[in-house]
Formats: C-alpha cells, sequence, structure tokens
C-alpha cells in the first residue's frame, strides 16, 4: 500500500501543508516527539483539510480495518478480563467462522511466542512483556495490509527481541505489508527501517532512504538527533586510520576487528 | 543508608537482606516479574512492613513513615504516570509546598535544581508540550527536589533517548558526592555505567552481576561480548572510547 498525505493542515497541532510519502511494501520509521501524529491521522483519529490517499483511494473511502495500529501499551489498552475476549471484541467488525477465528488466534498467538493457553489468562495476570505480545498478536489478527507500531521493543524482555524484530521483516518480506515504525531509538531505526521520515515541530524536517538520512552527520547533529551507536564506532575507529565504512552489521564489525587486530599483530 | 533486613512478602521474598551504602550508585537489573516494582512499593512504604526498611537510621513503621518518607524519592514505572500540573514549574513546587517549604527557599531550590539539570528554559512550558524523554527526565528531578538522602529509580529511564539517559545518570552519579544515594531498578544494561555496585534480581533473590543473555545489550556491550568470546579483548566495555582504546592502542 502507498500512502500520500497531500497539503495536509490540522489547527491544533500547527500542522501546515504536510507532505510526505509512504512507500508500499517497506518499512518506513517515524522519529520526531509527535510522531504519533501520522498515526492519528491515518487512523482518522485526528481532523485535518487535505488528502490522504491510499494507493490512489481517497482514506475516506477505505476500510480502516485493513489497518492495523499497534500502540504501546496503557491502562487503557485491553478492555476486558480475559486474553480470548480481548480477540472476540475485535471479531465484531470481521465476517469470518468461529472455528476458523479461533484458528487464527492460535496462530497469531504462536507467531508471537505464546501459546493457547494464554486464552485463558486475565490479562491482569501478564506481565509487560507478555501483555505486549498480546498487543502484536491483536494487531496481527485482522491481517491487516498496514501495520503501524509504536516503540515495538519497548517493555519487551531480551528473550523475545529477535523474535519481534523476525515478524517485521517477515511481514515485510514474506507477507507484503507495508510498515511504520513509531521510534524515538535511532538504533532501532537504522537497523529495522528502509526509509525514513524525520518530524520537528510537527513539519517534515526531512525524508528518504534511512541509510541515507543518516550520512549527514552534521545536519543530524544540529538537529540534536542521536546517531546509532554503530555509525559512532564506525567514526571513532576511522579516527584511529581505519576503514571499516563497509561493514553495516555488528558480525560484519566483529570480523573487521578480528582480521584487523591480527594484521597488527603480525606487523 | 538503606537496610531491608528479613523481608518475607507473599512467599515471593523470602528473608530478603539488602545493604544500600551511602553515597553509591547501585544497580539491580531484573527482567519483567523479578521483583522489582513490589521491592520499590516496599522500600516506599505502599506495601506496608514493620521494622524492616531502614533508612538513614529511621526503621520504617506507621509511626514513623512520614518522617522516613522525607528522607526518598521515588519514580515509579506505573503507565502513564500522571503529571498533576499543567506547568513545569507547577510541578516541581507542588512536592516542596507539601513539606511547607516557605516561597523564597522553594524559588532558590527550583532555580537551582533547574539551573543543575538544565532545564531552565523548560520552567514555564506545559508539560503536554514536552517529549516523553524529558518528561522522564523531569519525573526523576520531581523526586529529588526535596533533597531525600536515598532515590529509588523503578525502571525510570525506560523512554529516555540515549542523550537524556546518559546525562541523567551523569548528572545523578555527581549528586552522590553531595549526598545523595541512587538505587536504580532496571532492565537496560545501559543504566549501569556509573554504578557502584550491580546485582541482578531473579525471582526475588539477589545475586552479584554476572553476564546475561536476559538483558538487551547495547550495541558496544554485545560488540565487546562478541569479542571477548574471541578472546579478542579480556573484558567487557561499556563504554565506546574505553572499547576502540583497548583496541588500538
Amino acid at each position: 500500500m502507498e500512502i500520500k498525505f497531500m497539503n495536509i493542515y490540522n489547527k491544533k497541532y500547527k500542522i501546515k501543508k504536510l507532505n510526505l510519502k509512504i512507500l508500499n511494501n517497506k518499512i518506513t520509521g517515524i522519529l520526531g516527539d509527535t510522531n504519533n501524529l501520522i498515526a492519528n491521522l491515518l487512523t482518522n483519529n485526528l481532523d485535518y483539510k487535505g488528502i490522504i490517499m491510499f494507493d490512489n483511494l481517497n482514506i475516506l473511502g477505505y476500510d480502516l480495518n485493513k489497518i492495523s495500529y499497534i500502540k504501546k501499551i496503557d491502562r487503557n489498552t485491553f478492555l476486558t478480563k480475559l486474553v480470548s475476549d480481548e480477540f472476540y471484541l475485535k471479531k465484531k467488525n470481521i465476517d469470518i467462522k468461529d472455528t476458523i477465528y479461533l484458528e487464527k488466534i492460535i496462530s497469531s498467538l504462536r507467531m508471537v511466542g505464546l501459546d493457547d493457553n494464554y486464552l485463558k489468562r486475565e490479562i491482569r495476570t501478564l506481565s509487560k512483556s507478555e501483555a505486549r505480545l498480546l498487543e502484536i498478536a491483536l494487531g496481527l489478527i485482522k491481517n491487516p495490509e498496514l501495520i503501524i507500531i509504536e516503540e515495538p521493543f519497548l517493555y519487551l524482555d531480551n528473550k523475545y527481541y529477535y523474535n519481534i524484530q523476525k515478524i517485521i521483516k517477515d511481514l515485510k518480506e514474506k507477507y507484503d505489508k507495508t510498515i511504520i515504525i513509531l521510534s524515538q531509538d535511532t538504533n532501532l531505526l537504522y537497523e529495522l527501517t528502509d526509509n525514513l521520515i524525520i518530524l520537528s515541530n510537527n513539519q517534515v524536517l526531512v525524508s528518504g532512504k534511512t541509510k541515507v538520512i543518516f550520512k549527514d552527520k552534521e545536519f543530524l547533529t544540529n538537529k540534536n538527533i542521536n546517531l546509532p551507536d554503530i555509525l559512532l564506532f564506525k567514526e571513532l575507529v576511522s579516527n584511529k586510520g581505519i576503514d571499516f565504512s563497509n561493514l553495516n552489521t555488528i558480525d560484519e564489525i566483529v570480523k573487521g576487528v578480528v582480521e584487523n587486530v591480527q594484521e597488527n599483530n603480525s606487523d | 543508608m538503606l537496610s531491608i533486613n528479613n523481608l518475607n512478602y507473599k512467599n515471593l521474598y523470602n528473608d530478603f537482606n539488602l545493604e544500600i551504602p551511602k553515597n553509591n550508585f547501585i544497580t539491580i537489573l531484573g527482567t519483567n516479574r523479578s521483583g522489582k516494582t513490589i521491592l520499590t512499593k516496599i522500600i516506599s512504604g505502599i506495601i506496608p512492613t514493620t521494622d524492616t526498611c531502614i533508612l538513614d537510621n529511621i526503621s520504617l513503621n506507621k509511626n514513623t513513615v512520614l518522617t522516613y518518607l522525607t528522607k526518598l524519592g521515588v519514580v515509579s514505572n506505573d503507565f502513564n504516570q500522571e503529571f498533576l500540573f499543567k506547568k513545569v514549574k507547577e510541578e516541581l513546587a507542588y512536592p516542596l509546598l507539601n513539606l511547607g517549604y516557605p516561597e523564597a527557599k522553594l524559588n532558590k531550590r527550583i532555580k537551582d535544581i533547574s539551573k543543575y539539570f538544565e532545564i531552565e528554559d523548560l520552567l514555564n512550558k506545559n508539560i503536554e508540550d514536552l517529549s516523553i524523554s524529558k518528561r522522564k527526565l523531569l519525573l526523576i528531578i520531581i523526586s529529588i527536589i526535596h533533597e531525600p538522602r536515598l532515590v529509588v529509580l523503578d525502571d525510570a529511564f525506560l523512554e529516555m533517548n540515549k542523550s537524556d539517559k546518559y546525562f541523567m545518570i551523569n548528572k545523578l552519579n555527581n549528586l552522590k558526592k553531595k549526598g545523595l544515594t541512587i538505587l536504580n531498578l532496571t532492565s537496560d544494561i545501559e543504566t549501569t555505567i556509573t554504578s557502584d555496585k550491580i546485582y541482578i534480581l531473579d525471582n526475588f533473590n539477589l545475586e552479584d552481576y554476572k553476564e546475561d543473555s536476559r538483558f538487551k545489550e547495547s550495541f558496544i556491550i554485545q560488540l565487546s561480548n562478541k569479542l571477548k568470546e574471541l578472546e579478542v579483548t579480556s573484558q567487557t566495555y561499556f563504554n565506546m572510547e574505553d572499547l576502540v582504546g583497548a583496541l588500538w592502542k
């Protein structure tokens, strides 16, 4: 799904002439204190003037069930007592047989790493990590085309981190979804997103390919945006006269360090 | 500074003991459900105990609770921790008004603390206009505005951006000299950077720190642990400059 914002205005949030494009089947990160404004516009939770298009269809004619907005959990996130009730609450908007829906619930839970036993659990007995996984499972049950996920790893214990990271990548690569990640964490955005939009004072400061945006160190530093650790490390290393500019993952860097240190020792 | 002696709570904490020395920055690392929040509630008297917690020679019980609490600052990790007022300055003044600070003393304290934490430009701002990271920063500042002897931080650095996080940790660490003791309960290894001692809280039991894959490691800790496994370095580095310095002298 491709999304276009065309000349969006909102008086309350002083949004003026907001134009941006979110590309189909990519992971787009949105950085900035008010990054949830974009999500609220997309889910029709904020009044605006202007046009938002989904694949050349005005958002007003679009089935909002095809969009899932997975927010940070707070005390208002869940409305029912049991995990299963929370799934059946979502079913109200979907025309589907009970038996098939149950299968869908179980596969959503398994996808995030929770088993069927959770269906009988009371929500108040879940840990924050489990509650967060439940919210992600609930967000995927409708098989949305667009998934907006806010701070995907907040409250998650480390053991779930790689699983959720893999789910996000699979949603894009295997299931052709369009994904928007709202986050303030530049390490995460650098690692996971294809494209990036940085908002400042509710206006677009810059948008484009993530790796390209993070190349402009001076610009980002001027705007008080933290550089990802991996870039800071590469810069520190380059001050020692060592070129790691082509290494892009932690494992490549480990390999680079080992080779470099061995070379030095053999000199 | 703080002693917890033979704490027993609902078969979770059994004969639990903890000693936090004066003017130290102590971190207790724990995953979800390890017992951090219950411990915070016990130390702050929200879960009542009798003569189990001793803070600055005051043993916490129903007769001493008010004096005890003047010596304690707490940031709890409830969802949506709410502010009571509209403006930053009003939030900062509130704990001091409760303690009966006269106006001049109150204003001086707000001035001094905002200067120290470099938030003077935020004082007249509306809280709803602050970023999440700055709100979290503000919660910590409010918790120590009444100059407590001990501050207990329960996942207080969560959702702070990296620069605010390191700024706050260093500022708190420097307050040790002025008599503040910090107890940081967290699941974030990055916040241990200045800690004098690190413990792990595992299923309501306290252990000394050792490498533990349950905690999300920052890039630099991950990198240095991988290099340690390959015997390129001999220790875990928490800081990028230290690791680069050790690799290329």
